[in-house]
């Protein structure tokens, strides 16, 4: 408040004297303690109103105690101010003191703020570090993971594959294929230079690898032995061994061994085994085709079902050529049944007929026919169903012994067949001498002709080779035969001896009539040839009998003792030596009256001059064809005393139009020539 | 791993059998490859082929045996028949001779088989009705007559081909079902493998020449 009141003062003092100095300072300073407001002077304002506090009379008294007053109040002010400010000072030291006390904690805290972030930093440092350590760690597992892949079997794979037993599966196919590609896997690893590890690896991975094949393969033969049963892992587990060829090969030639051991166990079965419906196979045997066509049936079917067991064995295979290995093992397996059926089917082509035992009835019913047996048909039959089923049973199995025994089987039948139709033609061509009195072809003949046509007819089941060996055939028979009978009838055998020309001949001409027509119904490559060659016999025997004929016509008409005299005329102009032809005793007019009155009657009916024995001719055509030439040589002769009446006075004759009314052509046309 | 070509419980054996031409190998072929085959060559001898089916839930492996239809090999073919299934019997609707065979052949599949053997009348080139010389009507007949059951195919279409052989294979089961075919007696044509068709993949289905199957299949032939 003094301090107020001072400044006041201070401050109308420096106003008084700020005016004085530019007037008058005393008038300023007048001036501006009149211009002073009071009321505006805030300090004076409360200075004033502090001082009305303890000045409260305007006393002298009061006014000099004032000061002391003031200055007590100063010094009481200033006391209070002190302990007031005492306070402060120490509260303030008491926060000096707690700042004090903060700022060191501060430090401390400080320093150990300090210290801590030293230590984080390596932490961080650390921690950083770790965290690339792990990247670099979780990197080396995939690696290492990836190595393990490539190049580790798992436990459990390893324990499936050393397993003693193990349960071929999936899983087991797995694991094996695993090993492989481990195994070529570590040929990389063998290139990039880890040849340790590579090594290591691969001992490892051989061995697990060698004991699970080994396992495989044990199952392998096992399940070959139980083969009645083949399941779906069995081509995997063969397709997994394709690359051991040699475990690959005692596995099929396990699987060879059992099949083999099933199919002829079971061929011999169905041979011998009744069943209720059907008789065993070998009941059969009395019809040799048959029974051979049954066994051969059988097999067939039985390979073919081999074939499909034996493909789908090998189907999973990649690398071989399943159909080859089909075929070769398929081959083995059909090795077994060479010998029972080999046995089998020689007895039935080497033994005799044995139709002759079954069937007596066949002899018994012709007893006087010679006896031609129908085992070169037989034997022709079954060299067709052997090479049928050479070739069918070829196309399962490759070439193999099998085939091979049916083509030596086939090529002994045909040997067989060969030598029983030349025994066959030999014993019926010795047979041929007699020449039979109805002059019919002797039933040796027919039978032999009636076989040979059976054979080229009998059914072949390959139609390419079918010509050769019917040419063959053809040859075989005709030709022994055709010799035979000509021998029979022209050779000095006693037979056409005492059956005369005519019968001989005619004999001759229907057998071989029979032949013709035989052989023409063949139709094999040689067939022209063979009816040339037979009627080459044919006409020899027709103009033997021509001859035979004209000479016995022109005897009964009494041309032939003209004849002489005929020839003689017409070659010296009408007469014989001196005389006329009429003046002859053979030709004279009466003479040939006579010839005239026997030719009206031959005209008339000719078939009456025949030869008896040209009655037995069976064909007509040769008949005819006789007939034909003996009255050509008729007319011939007609002519020649035709001309010679006529046309020849020299010859004698008068009144030749009434001798001979008849021109040579009417004669003709009587003949109907 | 398929278990498909060995998952089978049955295998049965047909044949085929008819006249020259009547189209017997081109059913077949219509049958296994499901194609018709156009220039279709004489069969020689016999020729063979498989397809598995399904018939009540069942598979079975059916075994075909296609016969030669020309004369010269009946010799051959006869041996084939024995211990066969079914017979399908075929005939040419457009050639009046091979439905008037159809009794030669009718008598040879019942004098040669068994007499469970399911006969089927099947004719066939049902497509070219222009050239139809044989009806429905006679030969429906002809099968009502002799117990025969009958449909009209084309091998070329398709048509019923497929029916044919399937309707053979389920009259058969139905003849097993029924116990009148009894599995084991031999010349039934049929072969059953009990732990076949079950199985499963990993299954074992017996081999289709097993030395049991075998044995029955021996007598059959």
């Amino acid at each position: 408040m003094v301090e107020n009141k001072a400044g006041a003062n201070g401050h109308l003092e420096s106003q008084l004297s700020k005016d004085g100095q530019t007037t008058n300072p005393l008038s300023r300073k007048i001036n501006k303690i009149l211009e002073t407001r009071i009321e505006n002077d805030k300090a004076a304002v409360e200075a004033l109103s502090e001082l009305s506090l303890f000045f409260p009379e305007n006393s002298m008294k009061a006014r000099r105690n004032l000061r002391g007053q003031i200055e007590q109040r100063s010094v009481s002010i200033n006391q209070e101010f002190v302990a007031a400010l005492k306070l402060v000072k120490d509260a303030v030291d008491a926060i000096y003191d707690d700042v004090k006390i903060i700022n060191s904690q501060c430090t401390e805290m400080k320093a150990k703020l300090q210290a801590a972030k030293a230590e984080t930093k390596h932490l961080t440092e650390q921690t950083a570090k770790l965290h690339k350590q792990r990247t670099t760690l979780a990197m080396q597992q995939q690696v290492a993971a990836a190595c393990a892949r490539a190049f580790l079997l798992t436990p459990a794979e390893v324990a499936l594959l050393q397993s003693s037993s193990p349960r071929i599966g999936p899983e087991f196919f797995a694991a094996l294929d695993k090993t492989l590609a481990i195994k070529n896997n570590t040929k990389h690893l063998l290139q990039t230079g880890e040849q340790t590890t590579a090594l290591e690896v691969l001992s490892h991975v051989s061995e697990v690898r060698e004991a699970g094949v080994g396992a495989l393969y044990r199952w392998l033969l096992q399940q070959a032995r139980v083969s009645d049963v083949l399941t779906a892992a069995l081509p995997t587990a063969m397709a997994s061994l394709e690359d051991r060829p040699q475990l690959f090969r005692l596995v099929v030639e396990e699987w060879v061994v059992v099949r083999r051991g099933a199919l002829s166990r079971n061929f011999l079965h169905s041979l011998t085994h009744l069943s209720p419906t059907h008789s065993p196979i070998e009941l059969g045997a009395h019809s040799p085709t048959r029974y051979v066509g049954d066994m051969l049936a059988w097999l067939h079917q039985a390979l073919a079902g081999e074939r499909e067991v034996m493909g789908a064995l090998f189907g999973g295979c990649k690398s071989l050529d399943v159909s080859a290995e089909t075929s070769s093992s398929l081959a083995s397996i059909a090795e077994s049944v060479c010998r029972p059926l080999k046995t089998r089917i020689e007895t039935m082509i080497v033994s005799g007929e044995p139709t002759r035992k079954r069937l007596p009835q066949d002899s018994s019913a012709s007893p006087h026919r010679p006896h031609v047996s129908k085992k070169p048909v037989m034997l022709y039959k079954m060299r067709g169903l052997l090479q049928f089923y050479s070739n069918t049973i070829e196309q399962l199995t490759g070439a193999g012994l099998l085939v091979c025994a049916l083509d030596e089987l086939q090529q002994l039948c045909q040997k067989m067949f060969l030598a029983a139709l030349q025994t066959q033609v030999e014993e019926s061509c010795e047979l041929l001498h007699a020449i039979p009195p109805s002059l019919a072809p002797s039933p040796t003949v027919t039978s032999l002709l009636t076989l040979l046509s059976d054979i080229i007819t009998a059914t072949t089941l390959s139609t390419l080779q079918h010509h050769d060996h019917a040419a063959e055939v053809v040859d075989l028979v005709v030709d022994p035969l055709l010799t035979a009978l000509n021998a029979a009838v022209s050779g000095g055998g006693g037979a056409a001896v005492e059956a005369g020309v005519v019968e001989a001949n005619v004999y001759l001409l229907n057998c071989c009539h029979l032949l013709h027509s035989t052989v023409s119904l063949l139709q094999t490559s040689n067939t022209p040839q063979k009816l040339q060659q037979i009627q080459g016999v044919t006409e020899s025997a027709v103009s033997v009998l021509c001859e035979q004929q004209t000479a016995a016509v022109l005897m009964s008409l009494a041309l032939l003792p003209m004849l002489g005299d005929l020839s003689a005329a017409t070659a010296a102009g009408g007469v014989v030596g001196d005389t006329p032809l009429a003046c002859r005793p053979y030709t004279s007019s009466s003479a040939v009256q006579h010839f005239l009155a026997k030719l009206d009657e031959f005209l008339s009916c000719p078939d009456a001059y025949q030869l008896p024995s040209m009655r037995h001719v069976v064909s007509a055509q040769h008949r005819q064809q006789c007939l034909h030439r003996c009255c050509t040589a008729v007319l011939h002769h007609y002519t020649a005393l035709h001309t010679l009446v006529h046309t020849v006075p020299a010859a004698g004759y008068t009144a030749p139009h009434k001798l001979m009314p008849k021109t040579p052509d009417m004669i003709r046309a009587l003949m109907v020539l | 791993m398929s278990a498909g070509p060995y998952n089978y419980s049955y295998i049965f054996k047909y044949i085929i059998i008819g006249d020259m031409g009547v189209g017997k190998s081109c059913l077949l072929h219509q049958f296994t490859e499901k194609k018709f085959m156009a220039d279709c060559p004489h069969t020689i001898g016999v020729e063979f082929g498989t397809r598995i089916i399904e018939v009540a839930g069942q598979k079975i492996k059916l075994q075909i045996w296609d016969t030669a239809g020309q004369e010269r090999f009946r010799a051959v073919t006869r041996s084939y028949y024995r211990g066969a299934a079914g017979a399908l019997m075929v005939y040419d609707v457009t050639r009046r001779s091979t439905y008037n065979h159809l009794s030669s052949w009718l008598t040879d599949a019942r004098n040669l088989t068994n007499p469970n053997t399911v006969i089927f009348l099947i004719g066939n080139k049902g497509d070219l009705d222009a050239q139809r010389d044989v009806t429905y009507e006679e030969a429906q007949q002809f099968a009502e007559e002799n117990g025969l059951m009958f449909v009209e195919a084309s091998a070329k279409t398709g048509e019923n081909v497929e029916e044919a052989f399937l309707e053979t294979a389920k009259k058969i089961y139905q003849n097993i079902q029924d116990g009148s075919l009894d599995l084991n007696a031999a010349e039934s044509g049929v072969q059953h493998k009990p732990n076949g068709g079950q199985a499963g993949a990993g299954g074992r289905a017996t081999l289709n020449n097993s030395s049991a199957g075998q044995t029955r299949e021996n007598c059959s032939c």
